[in-house]
């Protein structure tokens, strides 16, 4: 468990991970910096007491979650421009198939199937990070895994 | 598939140069936080520096300047009507109404469009000021179309004033249309629509058109609408209306009659239809088809208004709550499913489904819910069912839900999960709605015992946290003194209004940081050096928002002089 203050250790620790999940989000690098940043500087304003790692990992992926959240609501007004995301990643371009399709799906699919395959967060622990019952975050997976081999097998392979 | 996915996954890192921005940032923003340290007066702060979190990218800028401005725009859009009212002209209709356009969007009159001025009010206008929003949308001087001017600063878009009025037009699909008027005379007119395949909004850009106006002119108009709507009428919403139906009994609602009639749980067979989410197929017999358990529920609902008009019944909040005793159960609360049983009549438009009623007419629904198959064998005390509807589309996800027998709102339990950040727009909102200016609302805060305050005196200083009695003398000066309405015209002279740094040479004095519940207030309170006047700043937004001319300024010395 991080000691309060360490910006540092705290982003080392955990920076890649927040960074992939707000990418996967928002689909866009300087979104994903900005969320990333929030829930950082989150961090080391409110010093929350943390019983263990896990529960630092669950409150930080929380945070970044409901920032992401606040700015694709922002973005339902307001149309962004996509970008070429996986561009300058050690990203082969078979591994960027399946995650582009990834970020095509809506965004309540994208944040279960991202805890769930690449986190490796179970269906508990991702209902309660996302705040929903874990029927919801079952029938998400479910829903959502199958959306994805459609449109990966559909446009990508 | 899965192996495949998280080893992509996995090639995504942060660059070196962003981890170190964000650690810079952190450090930056760790200085700024507080330490408390004990002392007889209960406690006082130390902290290391007031200095700001270094500017990000220029797009990250704009990104935060928006989610700014997300809290702001209810504060500064009442701050203009309520300054409209105290100084009432009708520049904006009558210069609309001097010539008569033909309005490039359609014949407002004939939308049933939502307009959002930033007030807090979400569009929530009653029928009279729609009209006459209509009106002067019909007849406002939109002008030629114009290019997409590509250098132009975006930040106008997301700052105060600005108005979205959205629509729907056809129906075969539907197309949103968003029209965006920013406070640089800008208008951005854009159409989307569903993507059935994914679910999400796709903009339609062929169809982008942009316009340059006179904002005065249109702001001016509008604001006057607005404000004679706070002397026409308490426009009521049905969103903190409760509604209990009991099996068999009817419930009359706005013009609306639920009749429930059966309600029973069931498990069907393979072949659920995913689009559009929520709206489930069904068999001849109108039985879900699909490999689930359900609560399903058979009603029947009627217009008993004398006119023609449409429900929308919001698919995600379409809710049967089952109960186990009288304790709700969040394991049988699952996502909400609906499907509606005159799926020939309904319409899907987006987060709606949408039936046309005629006068008096009865039509039976039925609406599905999956729960976990292990309740298929279970017994119920009690179901009750939730239904968001509304006569008006929009309105839906504000409807608050309840558990039998609690007071606490299923919303605000639902609210606790949410990031702290919303609850502080949500505070703002209500605090800066309800105030006639900054001062009260910071009052408000010190009254209830929840408000902490800080001095800064200068770049680089401590802060120095008030104590008790420091406090209560400025809420004794705040409510002392009248400060007058919201004001945003008020310049300080010689301070340019995207100043805020409080520097040994600078225009301020000091200034105060405001926390609530511990959240700090997203800008400060700065104090020119003669004291004549304060000023108002606002996270992101790096413009004060309000300046307030001091009474009695030497009553404030005690904030600055500490010996």
């Amino acid at each position: 468990m991080l000691k309060d203050g360490c910006a540092r250790e705290a982003v080392e620790k955990y920076g890649d991970m927040l960074y992939r999940i707000c990418l996967l989000m928002l689909r866009n690098t300087a979104d994903a910096e900005d969320a990333v940043q929030e829930t950082f500087i989150r961090y080391v304003t409110v010093s929350p007491d943390f019983a263990d790692s896990e529960h630092e990992k669950a409150w930080l992926i929380t945070v970044a979650n409901n920032k992401c959240r606040d700015m694709l609501r922002y973005r339902k007004r307001h149309y962004t421009e996509s970008e070429e995301l996986l561009d300058g990643y050690a990203v082969t371009k078979e591994d960027s198939g399946i995650l582009d399709a990834l970020m095509e799906l809506p965004e309540k699919y994208r944040i279960v199937l991202a805890l769930f395959y690449i986190e490796g967060y179970k269906v508990d622990e991702i209902a309660e990070l996302v705040c929903i019952g874990a029927s919801a975050a079952k029938m998400r997976l479910s829903r959502g895994r199958r959306m994805l081999e459609e449109k990966y097998r559909k446009e990508y392979m | 598939m899965d192996k495949k996915l998280k080893k992509a996954a996995d090639k995504i890192t942060m660059p070196e140069d962003m981890k170190e921005r964000i650690i810079r940032a952190c450090e930056s923003a760790e200085k700024n936080n507080i330490t408390r340290i004990d002392n007889e007066e209960g406690y006082a702060e130390v902290v290391s520096g007031t200095e700001r979190v270094a500017p990000r990218s220029r797009i990250i800028r704009t990104v935060s300047a928006a989610a700014a401005c997300l809290v702001l725009l209810a504060g500064i859009g009442t701050t203009g009507v309520l300054l409209h009212r105290q100084n009432s002209n009708i520049a904006g209709s009558s210069a609309a109404s001097d010539a008569e356009h033909s309005c490039p969007f359609g014949d407002f009159s004939t939308f049933d469009y939502s307009f959002d001025a930033g007030d807090g009010k979400y569009g929530c206008y009653s029928a009279e000021t729609y009209a006459e929003l209509s009106d002067f949308l019909n007849k406002f001087d939109w002008g030629e179309s114009v290019e997409k001017e590509a250098s132009r600063d975006k930040e106008a878009d997301v700052e105060d004033p600005m108005y979205d009025i959205k629509w729907t037009r056809g129906d075969t699909p539907p197309i949103d249309c968003d029209l965006h008027i920013a406070n640089d005379g800008y208008v951005s007119y854009q159409e989307s629509m569903m993507d059935f395949e994914t679910g999400g909004q796709m903009p339609l850009t062929e169809n982008s058109k942009w316009y340059k106006i006179d904002f005065d002119v249109f702001d001016s108009g509008i604001k006057e609408i607005i404000a004679q709507e706070n002397d026409i009428t308490q426009f009521v919403t049905e969103r903190e209306q409760e509604y209990t139906v009991k099996l068999g009994e009817t419930c009359e609602t706005e013009n609306w009659e639920y009749l429930v009639k059966s309600v029973k749980l069931t498990k069907s067979g393979e072949g659920m239809d995913i689009l559009p989410e929520g709206h489930y197929s069904c068999d001849e017999n109108g039985d879900l088809t699909c490999d689930s358990t359900y609560i399903i529920a058979d009603m029947e609902v009627t217009n008993t208004a004398d006119e023609e008009r449409s429900l929308y019944m919001n698919s995600s909040r379409v809710d049967l709550y089952n109960y186990n005793g009288d304790k709700l159960d969040p394991a049988a609360s699952t996502e909400a499913t609906a499907y509606t049983f005159n799926g020939d009549r309904s319409i899907y438009e987006g987060d709606f489904f949408k039936v046309d009623f005629k006068a008096g007419e009865t039509m039976a629904f039925r609406v599905g819910y999956i729960i976990d198959d292990e309740y298929i064998k279970k017994s119920f005390d009690v179901i009750r069912i939730e239904i968001n509807h509304s006569g008006m589309e929009g309105f839906n996800e504000n409807i608050r839900y309840y558990i039998l027998g609690e007071k606490t709102s299923l919303n605000d339990i639902d609210a606790a999960y949410r990031d702290e950040y919303v609850r502080l727009i949500d505070e703002l909102q209500e605090k800066t709605q309800n105030s006639r200016n900054y001062m009260e609302a910071i009052s408000a805060w010190l009254k209830d015992g929840r408000a902490e305050v800080s001095v800064s005196t200068f770049h680089g200083a401590n802060r120095r946290l008030l104590g008790r009695k420091e406090k209560d003398k400025l809420l004794n000066y705040i409510e002392s003194h009248d400060f007058g309405e919201h004001d945003t015209e008020t310049v300080i002279p010689d301070v340019p209004d995207d100043y805020m740094e409080i520097a040994d040479d600078g225009p301020f004095k000091f200034a105060l940081n405001i926390e609530c519940d511990n959240i700090i207030f997203s800008g400060m309170l700065a104090f020119t050096r003669d004291m004549k006047y304060a000023a108002f700043y606002s996270g992101g937004v790096l413009k004060y928002v309000e300046v307030i001319e001091l009474p009695d300024a030497e009553q404030l010395e005690f904030l600055y002089n500490t010996d």
